[in-house]
Formats: structure tokens, sequence, C-alpha cells
């Protein structure tokens, strides 16, 4: 990963290009790299956005999480367990496995592109809102193909809780997002298993002291936000007989199972409430420029950014911290 | 259809980049894996090394370390065809720093695939060309064509920032679809008229704006 590299190409730039820019350090995460500068950077200007503005980055962060799982999952995981080549063998000597995986994928895609534009660095999510909404009628159509990527999702809990890999046991604090409200992706403060519970203020201190000897990611996640799940996925999973608490390195498999479920459901949600109540909203303006950091969950675990910018609205400082 | 004893052998490559060029492909599975009837396609970019001869060789990133700049003269000798995909391998990317080289002077490119991410069917047509023993043409106009074409109001005429004009289109204005300005990231089209773009940028936006402006995606103007 180049964060460092992106970070140093950020200084003496306009603040406006942090969010393109930040979402170039890696494609897989990009949604999540361009969330964090965008809230960082609405920090540092004293921006308060809309919740419809919440609710479209949360709808995209969920589908960027099922589709890097997704591909782990099916493209990684799968071929590796069933020692065939790759996703393309599956493909052939597993239709129907793979078929969820392509439906799967599919949604992620065409969520991220109907809310921010494309499917890879977003284009449409900017510090202070949005520079273009989806149709209702593209909200509509997600909205009405759900059905059958929720299945693809129940059909991905169901196999991947029943394989059996070996056991290696973690050691670390498990480390995450948490909120009392939800299953932490977009915000939150950061809590460990071990009991802590860092606040906005002490981010970067806690992360470049002790992020190496933390677990972050789907188990960490899990471990600590599993009451937020939602019901659906949490009766599932009951009924799967899933641990309460994963502790094995390869359970990450699992862990990255029940998100999937989990955010297709929120997907589903979000984009039943937004197909009825979406309106334009104007971009809001920044009031100040100053200091701001924010922290948000990306698939491999958490990310935190911080940027300083001059009255001049030129970024003096910048720091980028990823998994 | 499957042209198995015909395959092409394709190996992929990752210099400093977030080495995602191609998994752009994997948005449309059904074109990925039609590639595979023609292409044997080797995925290098975890181990990053090179040890026989490809017909093709593709590369993600610009060369910045010693070792990747060994790596990018070993896949030259390695290969009839290089191709360096995304603009971190065409103009230097968004990881450019300052007296940095691209790959372009480091070794010889034969085609550059333009654009941040790329537009994965440009690659196809591409790949498709070169197995056919055709020679691949970009298109030389402007993003303004395909942004009138697509109905965009023009973000100049606003006097906001674009570089539309001296921008190769390909991408059927994508970010000006979005209400986004252009940002170069698909490299200068043939004669683009710099001096002109930089006075319109001087009186839309500020002077380091406007500077700043061309360096986003590396070196747009060399």
């Amino acid at each position: 990963m180049n964060e460092n590299l992106i970070a140093k190409k950020l200084i003496g730039r306009p603040y406006w290009q942090a969010p393109i820019v930040a979402s170039r350090i890696d494609a897989r995460n990009c949604v999540a790299n361009n969330l964090a500068a965008i809230k960082a950077l609405e920090s540092a200007c004293g921006i308060k956005v809309s919740p419809q503005t919440i609710s479209l980055r949360k709808l995209v962060l969920s589908a960027e999480i099922i589709r890097n799982h997704v591909r782990y999952l099916y493209h990684e995981v799968l071929p590796n367990f069933l020692d065939i080549g790759s996703e393309l063998d599956l493909a052939r000597l597993h239709p129907e496995i793979s078929q969820d995986a392509t439906n799967l994928n599919q949604f992620s895609n065409q969520v991220i592109s109907t809310v921010s534009g494309r499917t890879y660095y977003p284009i449409t999510s900017v510090v202070g809102g949005f520079k273009s909404y989806p149709s209702k009628a593209a909200l509509k159509s997600l909205a009405e193909d759900s059905g059958l990527f929720l299945h693809s999702a129940d059909r991905t809990l169901r196999l991947f809780t029943s394989l059996k890999f070996e056991p290696q046991k973690i050691k670390n604090d498990f480390t995450a997002l948490h909120q009392n409200k939800e299953y932490s992706f977009y915000d939150g403060d950061i809590w460990t298993s071990g009991g802590e519970v860092i606040t906005e203020d002490d981010f970067v201190r806690f992360i470049k002291k002790s992020a190496k000897k933390k677990l972050f990611g789907p188990i960490a996640r899990y471990n600590l936000n599993r009451s937020h799940l939602n019901t659906i996925t949490l009766n599932l999973i009951k009924d799967l007989d899933t641990k309460k608490q994963l502790n094995n390195i390869s359970e990450d498999v699992i862990a990255k199972a029940i998100e999937i479920h989990h955010c297709v459901i929120e997907s589903k949600q979000l984009i039943n409430n937004l197909g009825t109540t979406l309106t334009k909203e104007h971009i809001i303006p920044p009031e100040k420029f100053g200091f701001g950091i924010s922290a948000i969950e990306s698939a491999a675990g958490t990310i935190v950014h911080t940027y300083k910018l001059n009255p001049d609205e030129i970024i003096s400082n910048c720091e980028i911290f990823v998994q | 259809m499957t042209l198995i004893n015909n395959k092409k052998s394709l190996a992929l490559l990752k210099l400093t980049s977030c080495g995602s060029c191609f998994d752009v492909m994997k948005d449309s599975m059904d074109d990925f894996l039609k590639l595979h009837n023609f292409y044997n396609i080797f995925d290098l970019r975890d181990k990053n090394k090179i040890d026989k001869k490809y017909d093709i060789v593709m590369l993600e990133g610009h060369p910045r370390t010693r070792g990747e700049i060994a790596l990018a003269k070993l896949a030259r000798r390695n290969t009839k065809i290089v191709i360096a995909i995304g603009s971190c391998a065409h103009l230097g990317g968004v990881y450019l720093q300052k007296n940095e080289p691209t790959l372009d002077k480091t070794i010889r490119v034969d085609y550059n695939l333009p654009g941040c991410p790329i537009n994965h069917r440009e690659l196809i047509s591409c790949l498709m060309d070169i197995y056919w023993g055709k020679k691949f043409r970009l298109p030389d106009l402007s993003v303004c064509f395909e942004c009138q074409k697509n109905g965009n109001d023009c973000l100049l005429k606003k006097g906001q920032h674009c570089l539309g004009p001296i921008t190769r289109m390909g991408c059927d204005s994508i970010c000006l679809n979005c209400g986004e300005s252009c940002l170069g990231c698909r490299g200068l089209k043939p004669d683009a008229n710099i001096d002109k773009m930089q006075d319109i940028l001087k009186q839309n936006s500020s002077e380091k704006d406007a500077s700043n402006l061309t360096t986003i995606f590396g070196k747009l103007i060399k």
C-alpha cells in the first residue's frame, strides 16, 4: 500500500483534490478512502452533512464491503479450498456456486455505479455532499433486484459457515469502530476487545502506537458489533449455530460471509428508503479551514485520515493510516 | 467459441500503482471470460517476477524504485509487446513524485491504455486488435466532443476548471456526466492547445489551482 506517497502528494494541493487522490490508495477500498478523506475534510471545514448524504454514503460503503468480501471468498478462498486453479475453474466446475458470486458482485457494482458514478473511484461524492444523484428509477430497479441478491447472500453464508479450516488462534486484541446504534462501518469510536475506547482526539496516537499489535477487519468488527447485526442476519447465524465470538484466523471467512449478508439487507433497506425520499441537495460550502480527522471501516479494517488546511484552502499536512 | 490452440500469452505486472486497473475487467465477467478464449493470462502481480517470454506484457504503474526499473526493463526484454495500462503507467499517476521517471522514459512502450481507471472496453479492443494482427489506435478527439454529445453544460463557460479541451476522449466524459470536471487522467489529445488551455484556466481559477490541475494524474504536460 502506498498511502504515504499519497499523503505526500496531497500536501500543497487544494483540499477538494484529496478525496479524488486518496481514493486511489487502493482500488479495492476506493470508496472507504474516498469517504474517509471527505469526512476528515468536512470536519476541517466545519461542514455538517444531511442524513440523506450519510445514507447514500453508507449505502455505497456497504456495497464496497460486499464486493471485497465476495471477491476474497469466491476468487481466493473457495478455489483454494477446492484445490482448483481460479475463479474461472470455479465457474466451469461449480456454476451454481459461482453464480452467487456473480450476483453479489453485480449488486455491489450496480449500487456503487448508481450512487458514485462508476464502479471504481467515486466521482459524485465530494466534500459537502454529492455532485449528482441517482434517479429514483435507478433506485427502484435496484430495489426490485435486491431479492435475488439476498438469496445469494443467504446461500453464501450457509456455504462458508459449513467449510472447515485448520484453526489458528488469534492472540491480538480485536479492534474496530463501534457505536451504540448500529454495526459500525461509517462512524464511531475505536473500541478494542481489551476494553479500550478511543475517541476521535486519540485516533492518531492510538494507531501509531498500537495498530501493529491489534487485529482489525471482519472478525474484529463481528466480535465487537455482533449485537448490532440486523435481525435477519442475527437469526440466520443463530440457526447456523455460529459462535458469538470468533477466535481463529480461519474464521475470517465466516465473518466476511456474515458481513455480506448483513450489508445486503442494510443496502436493501437504504435503497427502499432513499427510493421514496431522495431529493437533490446543494453541496454545503466550507465555513472554516482547520484540522480534521476521521475513521471509517474498509473491508480490511479501520482506516484513519487527517488533514490540516491553510486559510487559503490548501492542505498543509496530511496523515493516512490504512490496514 | 474456443481457440485453445491459437492462444497468445499475456502477463500482468505491477509497478507503483494501486495495481488494479486490470481488475476493472472483472466488472464485466462475460468479457473477462471471453478474453480467456484468446489469451492465456498470467497474473504475476503478486510475485512481480518475470521468468520467461510472453507474447504481451501489461504493466500497471510507474517505476519508482531500482527494483521496479529493473523489472520494467526485464519485462521489455521478455516480450514483443508492452502495454502500459492506466494513468500510472501512462503519465505516472497519482503516486508520481517530483523527479521520478514515467514508464515511457524507462522502456519503450508499444501501446498506452489511458485513464484512471482504464476503460475496460478499450482494453478488450486493444487486445483483440493485437490478437488479429491489427494496429490499435486510441481516439484522437478531446473529451469535449463526448461531453457535448452527452448534453452536459460546459463547466469552463460556467467559470469552473476543466481539462476536457486538451484531454483525449474515450471515457464517455464519465466525470462530466456526474458533474465533476475533467482532470485529464487520459492524457493529452494529439495537438492539444496547452497555452490556450492554461489561459482559460488562469481566468477561471487561481494560478496555484490551475498549475496543480495538470499534475493530479502525473505529468499531463511533459
